[in-house]
């Protein structure tokens, strides 16, 4: 009868730390991916184009920091409502900043394109300008043969 | 009777009640602008671009969800599900906007491809142009300067001529001081043609010494015509006159001979060549065929055609080099590194190039001793440093071989 009830305690013994360890492998991951969706906000945030995406990095923070608390009370359900929402914010983050690098990108281009245009004008008036030269020096040369 | 009737109001306020308290919830602000969002005319636009359809898909399927929750008066969890939807909402239209600036950037790409090919044409035009008035110059400079000897021999043969004809015909001066006097003069002008040779008449040095012995030969000739019979005075200012000019002849001479061997080809280049080594370094300075290639690396912003901050003094020195050395040509060739695209990085190198030859005009080097290309981001000479990429070579060629 005793060795029974010992075999029971340590089954239960076991049952709890096969719980307390599948509770802190599932915390870890949650853990890790805050640290994760942190360094890549971070990223975003140092990006030339993040300042069309500040309104949803802001509230992405926000978010974050909830999840954080919200850890700490070993609020799961809030947890995963508040990974979540930054997990979706990330995906429109990234596609706010790409689209702020393309506009950036067209904005660049276009200058290039007006400073090209200048350029052309430029050279083809310089080459006007060297054409005259050019008759002038010309004339100068048959004069200055004619005189020898 | 009254009782019945009681009790039926009861059960139905009661029933009331129960029904109410059973009832979902209204729709939270969040689900009604989700709502409104899927319904718009920007949502049908949306669906139509196809990274955004996922995304669309998806606040679409949360507001599902959402409705389903707030039936099931699981309220917190359809408000959840709105939030979710509407930040899917917003990245599907992120995208579809992606969608429309990417276009927007292949357009403006389009046209600077369509550019490209028409700036390459006109500087080469450019480039033709200036290389046929600098040959022209250079004719010129030579034709006069033949020009210029043959007159001036011209006119010292009919000087000599007139001045033997009035001797020849005056009988008033003693044959032997006439003598004298014709061999002073023979003497000067050869002394003043060996002087006109080394340049006596140009020279700071001999400059002044030149004018004066040409004066005093002119004032003798001056004399001896007006005043025949004041041959001693004449025959004193001839001989005054063949020592200046011997004099300047003198002073002329050693430093015509060190200008001339300074000037010549190969010493102007060696100097060049040193110039640019003591001032650029030796890695970036290399020999050409009849001159130099400096290297200006890291001149640029990356990316663009405006210099670096503290490039000055690299700037200032290059065109220090090319007014000194006057008689050489100027090639300017642009580059940059692999960062962007081609296309916009062949157009970069060009204006880099251009940039560089406004300096150096704006300097007063003249525009037909230079030409520029751009050589784009594939001659990559630093492939450990990519911002030094972002370069100049410009070489300098003496241009009588």
């Amino acid at each position: 009868m005793l060795s029974v009830i010992v075999k029971r305690g340590w089954v239960a013994v076991l049952l709890v730390a096969v719980l307390l360890m599948a509770a802190v492998a599932v915390a870890q991951p949650t853990g890790d991916q805050l640290e994760s969706f942190e360094a890549t906000l971070a990223e975003l945030e140092e990006s030339d184009q993040s300042g069309i995406a500040a309104e949803e990095i802001e509230l992405a923070r926000t978010w974050l920091a909830e999840a954080r608390q919200a850890q700490e009370r070993r609020d799961d359900r809030m947890v995963e409502y508040r990974v979540r929402r930054v997990d979706h914010s990330l995906d429109l983050i990234r596609a706010l900043v790409q689209v702020g690098n393309l506009r950036a990108g067209a904005a660049v281009q276009d200058e290039r394109y007006e400073t090209m245009t200048q350029e052309i004008e430029t050279l083809s008036s310089e080459i006007e300008e060297l054409e005259e030269r050019k008759a002038r020096r010309e004339a100068e040369l048959r004069r200055v043969r004619g005189e020898n | 009777m009254s009782r019945f009737a009681m009790a039926m109001v009861v059960a139905i306020a009661l029933t009331g009640v129960a029904l109410i308290g059973c009832a979902p919830a209204e729709k939270s602000p969040d689900l009604l602008e989700l709502e409104g969002k899927l319904q718009s005319e920007e949502a049908q636009r949306i669906r139509e671009v196809p990274n955004a359809v996922r995304f669309h898909q998806e606040a679409r399927q949360y507001r599902r969800a959402a409705e389903e929750a707030r039936q099931d008066r699981r309220d917190e969890r359809s408000q959840e599900y709105a939030v979710l939807g509407l930040i899917r909402y917003r990245t599907a239209l992120a995208v579809a906007q992606q969608f429309e600036e990417a276009e927007t950037l292949q357009a403006a790409n389009a046209k600077i491809e369509a550019l490209n090919p028409e700036l390459r044409e006109v500087n080469q035009a450019r480039n033709e142009l200036a290389r046929e008035v600098r040959e022209l110059d250079e004719a010129i400079r030579a034709a006069v300067r033949e020009r210029d000897e043959a007159r001036r021999r011209q006119e010292a043969a009919a000087l000599q001529e007139r001045f033997e004809a009035r001797q020849g015909a005056s009988g008033d001066v003693s044959s032997e001081v006439l003598r004298e006097i014709n061999e002073g003069i023979r003497e000067a002008v050869r002394l003043r043609d060996a002087g006109f040779d080394v340049k006596a008449d140009e020279y700071p040095e001999s400059r002044s010494v030149f004018q004066r012995a040409t004066d005093q030969l002119q004032a003798a000739r001056n004399l001896l015509d007006s005043e025949p019979g004041a041959a001693e005075s004449v025959r004193r200012q001839v001989a005054f006159a063949v020592q200046l000019f011997q004099e300047a002849l003198d002073t002329a001479t050693p430093v015509h001979e060190e200008t001339v061997e300074r000037m010549r080809p190969e010493n102007r280049i060696a100097t060049l060549r040193q110039q640019a080594r003591n001032n650029f370094g030796a890695p970036f300075s290399e020999e050409e065929p009849n001159g130099v290639r400096i290297i200006l690396a890291r001149l640029f912003v990356p990316g663009e055609a405006d210099f670096r901050r503290n490039t000055e003094t690299q700037l200032r020195v290059l065109k220090d080099l090319a007014e000194e050395y006057e008689e050489f040509s100027i090639q300017i060739h642009g580059f940059t590194q692999r960062r962007g695209g081609a296309t916009a990085n062949l157009t970069t190198s060009q204006l880099r190039a251009h940039s560089v030859r406004d300096l150096l005009v704006e300097a007063g080097v003249s525009p037909s001793r230079i030409e520029t290309a751009g050589m784009g981001q594939d001659q990559i000479r630093y492939p450990d440093n990519a911002d030094n990429n972002d370069r100049v070579e410009v070489i300098m060629r003496h241009t009588s071989p």
